[in-house]
């Protein structure tokens, strides 16, 4: 196998820190809730009944399944954040070399100019979906005649 | 130490993969891929690419995985509309199909660590430098010699955007 | 065989500051239930022990002795495994946090900081990213409508505001140069045009300091935020079907993510562990350090004081008013602010 770059060997303390910091969450969680299981299994009283093991709809009988047709923007919100998401994730290494471009004027307007296109075009792709509407929740989808309250 | 850690994201990556196309629940699919990406991940943080691990967890595990929810939960399958299992030669036939795509991968990754040109290799690039993956160098690397692709990157974007909010909604339209 | 003492060291503090969190929670519990409790000019938990201080511990024997039913209807595994990615998503952000300064006792140097990352705020943002799948498994594996519901709404608003926190923390990432969490502090720490005013990034960046203060609201989904639980109307929300200690991770967890929320806003925008006067900059001394952590300590109980204030003042948004906080003010904010930020560095 190639060298896997020997500078891991440098973090390899604080590795194992972060991953028993990890174990003692995963442990803490996994652990108090077995042992509450075996407390409310030895002490606890355990009447399931089927009133009980249904759904909980503040005490009425369940209406309906409980999988519902939900509203297609939960979908769309998800869809115009990945763009962004990506946006902004493009933006981390600009925004940590841009302190160091400063030294140099000319180095740092074009730093700047590269930054302010890409931002720029993805305003525009901003004014898209808020003049399509996309990022108003109460929206008439297809019937013009409902106003918006907003 | 490193080869160990290695082998448990290596294990991980796989055997989360696996569990995505051979599981039947789609919710525990989904699960298993984000552990998946996660042994992807910490792959890549091994390799002294922290940049790219936070990318694939950011991008992959947080935003486009809640998109898969999201549609598998607005699609909302019942166990009946899942459909059956297939027919037993269909099944010998996936299998096939499986093992000839792995040799076939696997060809390329053996021939070059071992043979020829693995000593080719070793001999013509150094060790690599470990400042390559951090996210200065790429930053640098992005803003000077690959600042064109950067701005159709977001030209790119944009598209994706327009294109996925139209498809999104036709149905709705009409 | 020789001991590796630094390596004892490194992994005492990881266990003990991973047990150091957990027992702030029963305190903000504890502290929200009295504050709240004044708030509405009541007394609030004063029956169990002094001024009711051993209230926490009840609720603790409490929830472990609770009978633990599993409704019939659930995903199993997925039941369980929501409350636990609920509860340990927001102690890791933690670790990346520097609550102190470098401290060196014989020669053996104590980082009060479980993880000195390279890339310590990314990893911040990359645990928010995955912060929201505890919530809406929960509420998908509950088979409860209103469970469901709660759970989508809360990783739809936790989306909508990753992407303004994430802007945010990119003007912080400008001003000090590095995503290395010492570095961020460490900017900070300098005096501001030549006075002895630090140059806290809520000075330099108030923007980005309220843009970050209303995502981090949303992200612990509190009130004004907390949509997913509403109680008026999604009776619980996604926590709707559990009960014992499994209700009792995901109450931990909102806890957690308070105080790691608030550990995160006074590393990166009210100067860390550092107080010009009190703590120095350098000097590694045993009491420069003990003073540091009490420094942050102090700001943090602040600010959570400040989540607990928001809370027990403000009524829920609307969810129409949520998505137009996020998307239409603070994301173009955001947007500003950067764009703001590079021509002041420019000029």
């Amino acid at each position: 196998m190639p060298n896997v770059s020997n500078n891991t060997s440098q973090y390899l303390f604080n590795y194992t820190n972060v991953l028993l910091f990890l174990l003692a969450g995963i442990a803490f969680v996994f652990a108090s809730i077995a042992f509450s299981r075996i407390m409310a299994w030895l002490l606890g009283h355990r009447k399931p009944d089927p009133i009980k093991q249904s759904t909980y709809e503040c005490g009425e009988l369940p209406v309906g399944t409980s999988f519902i047709r939900f509203n297609i923007r939960f979908y769309i919100v998800a869809l115009i954040f990945i763009i962004f998401d990506v946006e902004v994730v493009a933006l981390f290494p600009w925004a940590i070399i841009f302190k160091k471009s400063l030294a140099l004027k000319g180095d740092a307007i074009l730093m700047f100019a590269e930054m302010f296109v890409f931002v720029l075009i993805l305003i525009v792709g901003l004014i898209y979906v808020w003049r399509k509407g996309d990022l108003q929740w109460v929206k008439t989808l297809g019937d013009k005649n409902v106003k918006d309250k907003e | 130490m490193t080869d160990t850690i290695f082998m448990v994201f290596a294990v991980m990556s796989i055997a989360s993969a696996i569990a995505v196309v051979t599981w039947r629940n789609p919710v525990h699919c989904v699960l298993a891929l984000i552990a998946s990406f996660a042994g992807v991940a910490g792959l890549f943080y091994l390799l002294s690419a922290p940049f790219i691990a936070v990318m694939q967890i950011i991008i992959y595990a947080g935003a486009i995985i809640v998109l898969f929810l999201f549609v598998i939960m607005l699609l909302n399958l019942k166990k009946n509309e899942m459909g059956g299992d297939a027919p037993v030669q269909d099944r010998l036939f996936t299998v096939f199909l499986c093992v000839i795509t792995v040799i076939i991968l696997s060809i390329p990754v053996v021939a070059t660590f071992t043979g020829t040109f693995y000593d080719q290799y070793k001999k013509t690039f150094p060790k690599p430098d470990a400042n390559l993956g951090i996210t200065e160098t790429i930053g640098q690397e992005i803003f000077s010699a690959h600042a064109l692709a950067f701005e159709l990157i977001s030209i790119l974007i944009i598209a994706a955007l327009i294109g996925a909010i139209y498809l999104a909604k036709k149905r709705q339209r009409g | 065989m020789q001991i590796n003492w630094q390596l004892v060291i490194d992994i005492a503090k990881a266990v003990i500051v991973f047990f150091g969190i957990l027992t702030c929670i029963p305190i903000l519990v504890y502290a929200e239930r009295k504050i709240c409790a004044y708030i509405q000019d009541r007394r609030g938990p004063n029956r169990v022990g002094p001024l009711g201080l051993l209230q926490p511990v009840a609720d603790a024997i409490k929830s472990f002795f609770k009978e633990d039913y599993t409704p019939s209807h659930v995903d199993k595994v997925l039941f369980t495994l929501a409350p636990a990615m609920a509860f340990i998503a927001p102690a890791l952000v933690f670790a990346v946090i520097p609550f102190g300064h470098l401290m060196e006792i014989k020669g053996y140097k104590i980082l009060p900081q479980v993880f000195d990352m390279n890339i310590g705020i990314l990893f911040v943002l990359m645990i928010a990213s995955l912060g929201g799948y505890g919530l809406i498994l929960g509420g998908w594996s509950s088979n409860n409508k209103y469970s469901l519901l709660g759970g989508l709404r809360a990783s739809a608003q936790m989306l909508s505001y990753e992407i303004a926190m994430g802007l945010a923390v990119i003007s912080i990432i400008m001003t000090a140069g590095s995503t290395r969490m010492a570095d961020i502090v460490g900017v900070q720490t300098q005096g501001l045009w030549g006075t002895c005013i630090p140059a806290w990034n809520i000075i330099t960046q108030p923007i980005a300091f309220i843009v970050f203060l209303c995502t981090a609201f949303a992200e612990t989904n509190r009130l004004p935020f907390d949509l997913a639980e509403g109680d008026s109307e999604l009776i619980g929300g996604y926590h709707t079907e559990y009960s014992s200690m499994k209700f009792a991770m995901f109450f931990m967890g909102e806890y957690l993510a308070v105080l790691t929320m608030s550990a995160l806003i006074v590393t990166l925008f009210l100067g860390g562990w550092y107080f010009p006067g009190i703590t120095e900059v350098g000097n590694t001394s045993l009491l420069n350090g003990i003073l540091s952590i009490f420094v942050f300590g102090t700001k943090v109980g602040m600010l959570v004081f400040f989540f607990i204030w928001t809370r027990w003042t403000l009524p829920r948004f609307r969810y129409d008013q949520l998505m137009k906080l996020g998307w239409k003010i603070l994301l173009p904010l955001a947007l500003f602010n950067i764009i703001l930020t590079a021509i002041l560095g420019l000029r």
